[in-house]
């Protein structure tokens, strides 16, 4: 998955912070994005999912570290020109109609593709004379998306594009997306809750738990790296013959114990057996480890 | 990998050629399309804020040529000074331009520049923070500096324009007439002629942008842009504007002016109406002024007593006398031998109002910074 006309990370974040007052929303956060993948960001609310992505759009300036678009640092905002970014409510001029929203589009930016607006309009069968506040969740939604993917973005940020959709409209919009990735091979970087998108849709994975990045790969490398081991009942010492450091999770109850181990584990012991776990298992895991270590 | 994006697309693939780079399309308009943007934005704001001036100029014109048919009605000429006007008929023209309607009209015109600086000041910052839009806004081409300057002059530059014609508006009907062309530097006047209004306004506007940008939303930054903008504007406007440049004192001796001591002087002097009066009195042997209370209370002890019982008019008018000549001597005995008058001289005019209107930019410019310093240094986002 190397791009051979880039040198650089499309998306590089580098050791940022972003403090509020005295609370840390990021703190140490690091990540690159490879070129054409498409990477699911998770985590709990408050995580610090929006935040890294409104920085990386030029909306915030971190307290610490930096963010690179295409071996460019970013600074405040406009946007990086190559950067596209969808936050979670879809703002748009509410009173306008739609085909004044394509305008403004238009008139925002320097590259603007008019005729891929029009299409993913007509795409959505938006009615352009229609107000924009009158527009459905859905149709928002794509309108919106079709603002930003006129801006030709080579490198597209997705603050939860598909929260609050019906099924029908996120399988549109999920569509409208995939199809663009496909025609144009650019990185996406989406936030998700929902774990049956991020395997339909992502092929990269990061877990993001208070701030930090607490696991982050290739989605199918990341399934194939971790097992889930059940065996009898037993204490820390029952455990002794697991590698060091490679346990992500224990579960105890009376008399089994399940443990989610990080990389593959030789000869197990007699009464132990090991399956493949299932990304939610993986993802849910990292999130309570993370939450934990948080609370403390 | 690509399993998965073929899913979800059905038989789309992904070939080499479509991972080339997508060449530029430059159809776009940014970042110079945010004036367009703003415009379309705020134009109906601006309109209304322009008709509101047409509505305050037309009344201002009718009214003066009610009150120049009134001067001829009055057997007043028009344009020379009111010594030619007949005086019993000097009070039907004073009470017109005394009455109601004029005051109003007066009232409106002092307080035009402050609430169509804040009416389109106040809602421009936010309208975008309350919807969100200026999280798409500034993830375009557009920078946020100029996102911010270009809001603030489509709504700025027809303002402090209109309010510019009104204010030469103004100072042309008021020349119209003899009656309306005095006390160029009177409260009142000074305020609405000329490039004042257009001062005033642009103070008032910047203090409401700011008040949006700190209060962030619509109702409060309209509370507060027009508090603190009609706080700044009226202080600077009235009571201010006379310590802003030097005063002349007119002194004189007291029996060349008032035929009773306790007269108040008249303006005398190179004081003329055309200058704006402060205060007048009489000066102590230090030269400082005195008040009549404080004479009174150096004096009484040597003020022949009341008549007592009932007097007549007689008894009363020969107390008063011996009480003028008491006080009189009194009066000289200390020193109390000099009136004054201060004032700004009519010629004055042009430097006051260059000097208020330069504070008003200067205080609209710190204004405005202290604002694009807070969008600057405090950026939020929702989550």
């Amino acid at each position: 998955m190397t791009d051979t006309l880039v040198d650089s990370s499309p998306l590089r974040v580098v050791e940022i912070g972003q403090r509020y007052g005295r609370k840390w929303a990021l703190r140490g956060c690091s990540f690159e994005l490879r070129p054409g993948a498409v990477t699911a960001l998770v985590g709990p609310n408050g995580a610090g999912k929006s935040t890294v992505m409104a920085a990386a759009a030029g909306l915030l300036r971190p307290t610490q570290g930096r963010i690179e678009v295409r071996g460019e640092v970013v600074t405040a905002s406009p946007s990086h020109p190559d950067l596209g970014y969808l936050a979670q409510d879809k703002p748009l001029y509410r009173r306008v109609r739609v085909r004044e929203m394509l305008e403004i589009g238009r008139h925002l930016n320097a590259r603007w593709d008019a005729a891929h607006a029009d299409e993913l309009v007509d795409a959505a069968g938006l009615d352009r004379d229609q107000r924009v506040g009158t527009l459905s969740g859905g149709q928002r939604t794509r309108l919106a998306l079709a603002l930003v993917l006129a801006r030709r973005p080579q490198v597209l940020l997705l603050d939860e594009p598909l929260a609050d959709l019906d099924p029908l409209a996120r399988l549109e919009v999920q569509q409208t997306l995939m199809t663009e990735v496909v025609d144009t091979g650019m990185t996406v970087l989406m936030s998700s809750h929902i774990l049956g998108e991020i395997a339909e849709l992502c092929e990269d994975l990061l877990v993001m738990v208070s701030g930090s990045i607490t696991l982050s790969g290739v989605i199918d490398t990341v399934l194939a790296q971790h097992r889930v081991l059940v065996g009898p009942g037993v204490d820390a010492e029952g455990l002794g013959f697991l590698p060091e450091g490679s346990v992500v999770e224990v579960q105890r109850a009376a008399r089994q114990t399940t443990v989610l181990v990080d990389r593959p584990v030789g000869p197990l012991p007699i009464g132990w057996s090991a399956s493949d776990p299932t990304l939610e298992e993986i993802v849910v895991a990292y999130l309570r480890r993370g939450g934990r270590r948080g609370d403390r | 990998m690509a399993n998965r994006h073929e899913a979800a697309h059905g038989t789309a693939t992904r070939s080499t050629a479509s991972r080339h780079e997508v060449q530029p399309v430059l159809s776009g308009r940014g970042p110079r399309g945010m004036w367009w943007v703003a415009w379309r934005q705020h134009r109906v704001q601006v309109m209304v804020a322009l008709v509101v001036m047409v509505v305050v100029a037309i009344g201002l014109l009718v009214f003066q040529l009610v009150l120049v048919g009134r001067l001829h009605a009055a057997g007043c000429t028009v344009l020379t000074d009111e010594n030619q006007c007949n005086a019993r008929l000097f009070p039907l023209v004073a009470s017109a331009y005394d009455e109601g309607t004029w005051r109003i009209l007066r009232a409106v015109l002092v307080a035009t520049p402050v609430v169509l600086g804040v009416f389109l000041g106040a809602p421009l910052f936010p309208r975008e923070f309350d919807q969100r839009t200026e999280v798409l806004a500034l993830t375009q081409s557009v920078g946020r500096l100029r996102w911010w300057a270009t809001k603030i002059a489509v709504v700025g530059v027809p303002l402090v324009a209109g309010l510019l014609g009104l204010g030469f508006l103004t100072q042309w009907c008021d020349g119209t007439t003899w009656f309306t062309a005095r006390g160029a530097m009177d409260d009142g006047t000074f305020q609405v002629r000329s490039i004042m209004p257009a001062a005033f306004g642009l103070l008032a506007l910047a203090i409401a942008v700011t008040a949006g940008i700190v209060v962030r939303s619509l109702v409060g930054s309209l509370v507060a842009g027009l508090i603190a903008a009609a706080g700044v504007v009226v202080l600077l406007a009235f009571p201010l504007r006379s310590h802003l440049l030097p005063t002349s004192r007119d002194i004189t001796p007291v029996d060349a002016v008032a035929a009773s001591p306790t007269a108040m002087p008249d303006p005398v002097g190179a004081y003329d109406p055309g200058s704006l009066y402060l205060a007048s009195g009489l000066l102590d042997a230090n030269g400082d002024p005195i008040s009549f209370n404080a004479i009174s209370a150096l004096c009484d002890p040597s003020m022949p007593p009341m008549p007592e019982g009932n007097p007549d008019q007689q008894e009363m008018d020969s107390y008063n006398d011996k009480y003028n000549k008491a006080f009189d001597e009194c009066r000289r005995d200390n020193g109390i031998t000099r009136n004054y008058i201060d004032y700004v001289p009519a010629s004055m005019l042009w430097p006051m109002r260059g000097v208020v209107t330069g504070i008003c930019v200067l205080l609209a410019a710190l204004f405005l910074a202290a604002g694009a310093f807070r969008l600057r240094a405090a950026p939020r986002h929702s989550r």
